[in-house]
């Protein structure tokens, strides 16, 4: 992941242990809904949110903890990758229909 | 096809209850992710985008009926009721729990499959001719020697930590359908004596540094092959890169010596080794040899008078290719449907497909490392009976071989390592190509074009390079950029593809693929196909058809 800038905005996302499942960091639990993620805005706040990530992964709630820059105003990822990461695939998934 | 014997079923269920134990403490927290890791990915579990992603091997991507139904009811019970097949011939599960993932391999073992060596720096899954074994050009079956390796790297101790991932593909026709110089080592089978001989290819590989193989070792007797490779893999593990991923590819320690000086390291190793552990090697090829001499039903000796009309002449056309046995087809099932997701199938369309492999194809399927699936072995009296199922299941597509029969990488919509999303540009690819192949076979003209690939990112697991147009997939300043190669190729005559030129997004790729097709319709002689017309020419007269410069190729 690219460094963050001292002042951008970010918020802490990993995937849970169990599930796969993509998760964010409300400050007290794991939601899968970005809207509810704790928002960080300059160094100090990451570092913390960082410290989070680690103690998470350090239990085994999460694997893979990491901050993503988001836009302070709209919450969406700066980079292409985390934009399509929240959204989910952008294609119609196969349905298994009986045949 | 091979069946397990007892140690082979032992083996991939001790694999599977080691795996447990490991999931296991993983969950109990004994086992932190930096040491679960390794563990999962020998086992193909990966961490990707959105979810895990199981990877199942399908050695040389052969499998029985009683295994697609296997994997259809993983689909349907573990997973969101469909699986994505690979070009290594695996298939790969989206959205696997790992909670779930013991009971899988469990239920994998029970049906003599596994997931082991579908990642990580080891021999990956041996690929093989799609055709293998029922080819009209064929002249050695493949398949004995791609279970010989699979057996020789299977968990071999010295080979678990090489530099960089190593993929081994076994070709025995001269029409080469399996990519084999763009392999790390690719093997040519040929007639020797009692057993084959074997040309041996090296240092192939596509990803940021494309190179196709060279030839490494002309008819080397069956006796010599396996301590021919065991010594090329030890001169790599010693001499291969560490230092950097990018370069650790045995591609890049070949070019980096010079094959002379590889080659003789090679030999060098070799004959001061004890050969005594390959004294079994021939009884155990012949004991494999022996499980490829297919079982089929006795007659329809006689060949048919094969046509048709409207979309089942398309598709007899396209999809169905001579058998070396009179009265028989190859039925290659197209996973390429317009705006269809390239490989992927449900597990309805599975579970229907190892039906059909059952009423008409000796119960046998493979899958191909176009992402297609194969019936081997159907009487060409069936075959009208075979497309009106798969027409029934949606998979009567008759575009095998054509432009839209496109490989694609799973891309940005799955991956964690892509830079931009790959299907979606392959089914708006698709839905165009498709309208101009219908509109050649209305117009009574050959629907042929080039081969076309897709990767969305610069490992090109999408094989962009070998393609004749390849399409990459990249990220200028957080925005899908796509950048296009035209003259690959993974036949007999392997070359990487040269970039065109300045990217395009996503939208205008459809519109500059159309220019390049337009302009080789424009250019090509009577039947040529788009590769001849691309090296007789070069690029710049297609560059201009994209690009709007002023030509100055006499045509």
């Amino acid at each position: 992941m690219p460094k963050l800038k001292p002042k951008s905005t970010a918020i802490l996302t990993a995937n849970h242990l169990l599930s796969g499942a993509i998760v964010y960091w409300t400050g007290s639990e794991w939601t899968e809904d970005p809207a509810d993620a704790l928002r960080a805005g300059d160094p100090e706040a990451h570092a913390s949110l960082g410290a989070s990530g680690e103690a998470e992964e350090a239990a085994d709630v999460v694997v893979g903890a990491y901050l993503v820059a988001v836009d302070p105003i709209s919450g969406d990822p700066l980079e292409l990758r985390e934009r399509q990461r929240i959204a989910g695939p952008s294609i119609a998934l196969p349905v298994n229909v009986s045949l | 096809m091979y069946q397990y014997d007892g140690y082979d079923q032992a083996f991939v269920r001790a694999r599977a209850a080691e795996f447990r134990d490991q999931v296991e403490r993983r969950l109990k927290g004994q086992l932190s992710e930096d040491e679960f890791k390794p563990l999962r990915l020998k086992n193909g579990l990966y961490l990707q985008l959105h979810a895990y992603m199981l990877r199942i091997a399908v050695p040389y991507g052969v499998l029985s009926a009683d295994q697609m139904r296997t994997l259809a009811h993983l689909a349907e019970n573990y997973d969101r009721g469909y699986g994505h097949f690979t070009t290594r011939q695996n298939i790969q599960f989206n959205w696997t729990k790992l909670e779930d993932v013991p009971d899988m391999m469990d239920i994998l073992a029970d049906a003599g499959m596994h997931a082991i060596q579908t990642s990580g720096n080891c021999i990956r899954n041996v690929t093989t001719d799609a055709f293998a074994g029922v080819a009209g050009d064929e002249e050695v079956d493949p398949r004995p020697t791609a279970e010989l390796l699979r057996q020789w790297s299977s968990l071999h101790p010295e080979f678990a930590y090489l530099p960089r991932k190593f993929k081994i593909a076994v070709v025995g026709a001269e029409d080469d359908r399996a990519a084999m110089k763009f392999h790390d080592i690719g093997l040519r089978v040929r007639p020797g004596g009692e057993r084959p001989n074997y040309d041996i290819w090296v240092g192939g590989g596509q990803g940021r540094t494309p190179r196709v193989a060279q030839l490494f070792a002309e008819d080397v007797p069956f006796e010599e092959m396996l301590p021919t490779l065991d010594a090329m893999m030890r001169v790599y593990n010693l001499a291969g890169r560490r230092d950097n991923k990018y370069k650790a590819r045995i591609k890049i320690l070949v070019a980096e010596m010079g094959l002379e000086e590889y080659r003789s390291a090679v030999y060098a190793d070799r004959d001061t080794r004890d050969t005594a552990q390959f004294a079994i090697a021939g009884a155990e090829y012949d004991r494999i040899a022996a499980h490829f001499v297919d079982h089929h039903p006795v007659g329809p000796a006689q060949n048919l008078r094969l046509d048709g009309t409207g979309a089942f002449a398309a598709w007899l056309d396209r999809n169905v290719t001579a058998h070396k046995l009179d009265g028989y087809a190859v039925v290659s099932i197209s996973l390429k449907g317009e705006g269809e997701i390239p490989g992927d199938a449900t597990a309805n369309q599975m579970r229907a497909i190892a039906d059909l492999a059952d009423r008409a194809s000796s119960s046998q399927i493979r899958v191909t490392h176009r992402q297609n699936l194969v019936l081997p072995y159907v009487p060409q009296a069936k075959l009208r009976e075979v497309f009106e199922r798969l027409k029934d299941i949606g998979l009567a597509t008759g575009n095998v071989g054509l432009a839209s029969d496109i490989i694609s990488c799973p891309g940005l919509d799955y991956c964690a390592l892509a830079t931009a999303r790959s299907i979606p540009i392959a089914q708006a690819l698709s839905t165009v190509l498709r309208a101009r192949e219908d509109r050649a076979v209305a117009a009574g003209k050959d629907p042929s074009g080039p081969t076309l690939n897709i990767s969305g990112c610069i490992n090109a697991c999408g094989h962009h390079h070998a393609a004749n147009i390849g399409i990459l997939g990249l990220n200028k300043a957080e925005k899908e950029s796509y950048q296009i190669t035209l003259g690959g190729r993974a036949d007999a005559d392997a070359s990487v593809g040269e970039i065109l030129g300045p990217g395009f997004t996503a939208e205008e790729v459809p519109g500059v693929v159309e220019r390049i097709l337009g302009a080789w319709e424009e250019l090509r002689y009577d039947g040529e196909r788009f590769v001849d017309t691309y090296e007789r020419l070069g690029k710049a007269p297609f560059k201009s058809a994209v690009y709007g410069e002023p030509q100055h190729v006499a045509a």
